[in-house]
């Protein structure tokens, strides 16, 4: 195979933007997790929940007398939104798939060492790695939980749920940004720990089922008494009383729960930009 | 012009010494970066194209700090140790994507890698998947990622590595070519003597100390405290050798009469030099060839390391 001579050229066009460059790394992403029919199965197993939801919906609409548990409201949505993060494993399952393999296969096949050496910064970097993350949680939360809203108007012929709840959508979008903002950054920063992403996604089980397993365990001993911040999953469940102002299943106040997932993504955050400051001691 | 200029810079893994105390300015064509495993060349080479910052000193590229700095960094190209890409991808993709990250719109990104490949000759696989490229191929992907976008700086940590012959030379040919259009190329190596034929501009360290900089005939003056072996071939091996002996700074003197060579060790290569010209001229003694095993990279450094 001969080289072949081409006369040297620069590239004199328009450059891409710093956030168009991230974004270019979280297509690349976005492409490879698409091809992976695995994931595209969890993907379609993820809006069962969000079905049997509209089918709840639709069914109360047609009583005339809707029972409590049937109720068309900011309850249901939150039931929702928390069941895909507890006790379903669905956004556990997603953030592992996704994000267990994102940083630890780059610094696995060297390519970290190249994508730095581009004009990025490190900034750039792991918003470009958190964006699929992320996006894909939203995909399984914030999008099912907006189109249920949707339906639950059209079947209502009325807009009398945002009459009485005009911050609902606000409520779902918040929360699912911040569910998926946790999740993402955890996953990335174990990720980020090692060179394996089987590693990192055994590592991110753990941590998140330990938590919350040792939660459970001390709260049972102590009669139920326990507030949720050990627990990353009861945490972000926590939280959700925050946005949708329902009747807590946990003691303690939810602002601490905010405070500490917000604590647990700032954690993340610093984990990861440590890790790709320090690419040569991983290497 | 001085693109890179380091000064006073040192750089520590914890307790381990990556470069101690390095000076050094390099200009645009090809430097050639030769040391043996462990002397801190790659660690150098990090430091220039901004993956590392020093612990200490200055590292100026283009006249701005290297270390996450895109600006610079929109500026060059590297060919990094090892391997560098998702296996599972084709080559013409990762190009592209790695493109994308220079900021090349989409047309600009395929006509760059298009023309990148072509110059390493990978256009016929560009749309494999990685894991069946040759190591070869896999080194030529490397360096089609690092010109893809027509940098200005160059830098190579062991860019032959894995080629056959036939791809040394290639890439031997573009990298001399990348200098010859104005381009600075560091490019580091163990394989001296194919340093030599893309440059005679070298960078020697050692132990993550710079032992000397310069045209290799430069370097050679610096060691000339040390032994300069001359390798003379003649018909009269014997008579010649008795006469070497009387030249100043002669250290030894020995020869063949099966191969009819002499072979001296001289510590003032000027005045042998000087002296063997007046016996030919002068005397008649026949001398039909001379070479100076020393006058390689390879001997040269090993002067300077002690080995």
């Amino acid at each position: 195979m001969p080289l072949h001579d081409i006369s040297y050229q620069h590239y004199r066009g328009q450059r891409l933007s710093r956030r168009e460059r991230s974004l270019a790394l979280a297509r690349s992403s976005f492409a490879l997790l698409l091809k992976k029919r695995r994931f595209l199965i969890l993907l379609f197993a993820t809006w069962v929940p969000a079905l049997v939801r509209a089918v709840q919906i639709y069914v109360a609409r047609q009583l005339p007398q809707t029972p409590d548990w049937l109720e068309v409201g900011p309850r249901l949505f939150q039931s929702f939104l928390t069941q895909q993060v507890s006790p379903s494993p669905f956004v556990l399952l997603v953030a592992l798939f996704a994000g267990a393999g994102a940083v630890a296969g780059d610094l696995r096949s060297g390519a970290l060492i190249v994508y730095l050496s581009k004009p990025i910064t490190r900034l750039d970097y792991i918003v470009g790695k958190v964006v699929p993350v992320a996006g894909f949680l939203l995909a399984i939360t914030l999008l099912p939980a907006l189109l249920l809203l949707l339906f639950a108007l059209s079947v209502a012929s009325d807009f009398r749920l945002l009459q009485e709840h005009p911050w609902l959508p606000v409520s779902i979008i918040l929360y699912s940004i911040w569910v998926s903002a946790t999740f993402s950054l955890t996953v990335l920063a174990v990720s980020s720990l090692t060179r394996s992403g089987r590693l990192a996604a055994a590592g991110f089980v753990l941590a998140a089922l330990g938590s919350h397993f040792f939660y459970l365990v001390v709260s049972r001993l102590s009669f139920g008494g326990l507030p949720p911040y050990l627990s990353v999953f009861a945490s972000s469940v926590h939280v959700a009383d925050l946005f949708f102002g329902g009747d807590s299943r946990y003691t303690g106040s939810p602002y601490v729960s905010l405070v500490t997932t917000g604590l647990l993504m700032a954690g993340a955050w610093f984990v990861i930009d440590r890790r790709l400051r320090s690419t040569e001691v991983v290497q | 012009m001085t693109t890179i200029a380091l000064s006073a810079v040192s750089r520590w893994y914890g307790s381990v010494l990556g470069v101690n105390n390095v000076e050094l300015t390099i200009g645009p064509g090809v430097t050639g970066l030769l040391g043996p495993n462990g002397a801190g060349k790659s660690t150098l080479m990090k430091l220039l194209y901004g993956e590392l910052r020093p612990s200490h000193g200055e590292v100026r590229v283009y006249g701005e700090r290297p270390f996450a700095n895109p600006e610079v960094a929109r500026r060059i190209g590297i060919v990094p140790e090892g391997d560098s890409f998702y296996p599972r991808v084709s080559g013409r993709d990762f190009v592209r994507f790695l493109m994308r990250l220079h900021g090349l719109d989409e047309a600009a990104s395929i006509e760059a890698t298009s023309r990148a490949l072509k110059r390493v000759g990978l256009e016929e696989a560009a749309g494999r998947a990685i894991t069946t490229y040759s190591k070869g191929m896999r080194q030529r992907l490397k360096l089609a990622q690092a010109i893809a976008h027509g940098p200005d700086l160059l830098i190579l940590d062991e860019p032959l590595a894995a080629l056959d012959p036939v791809g040394r030379y290639d890439v031997m040919e573009l990298i001399r070519a990348e200098g010859a259009r104005g381009a600075t190329v560091v490019v580091s190596s163990h394989i001296l003597h194919e340093v030599e034929l893309m440059t005679r501009e070298v960078v020697l360290m050692s132990q993550g100390r710079v032992l000397a900089t310069g045209n290799v005939h430069e370097i050679r003056g610096l060691i000339d405290a040390h032994p300069h072996r001359v390798r003379v071939s003649t018909s009269t091996p014997r008579a010649l050798a008795a006469r070497l002996l009387e030249f100043s700074g002669i250290k030894s003197v020995s020869f063949s009469e099966e191969r009819k060579e002499v072979l001296a060790e001289t510590s003032d290569p000027e005045h042998f030099y000087r002296g063997l010209a007046e016996l030919v001229l002068d005397q008649g003694m026949d001398v039909s060839e001379l070479d100076s095993p020393d006058d390689n990279l390879e001997s040269v450094f090993h002067y300077l390391v002690g080995t």
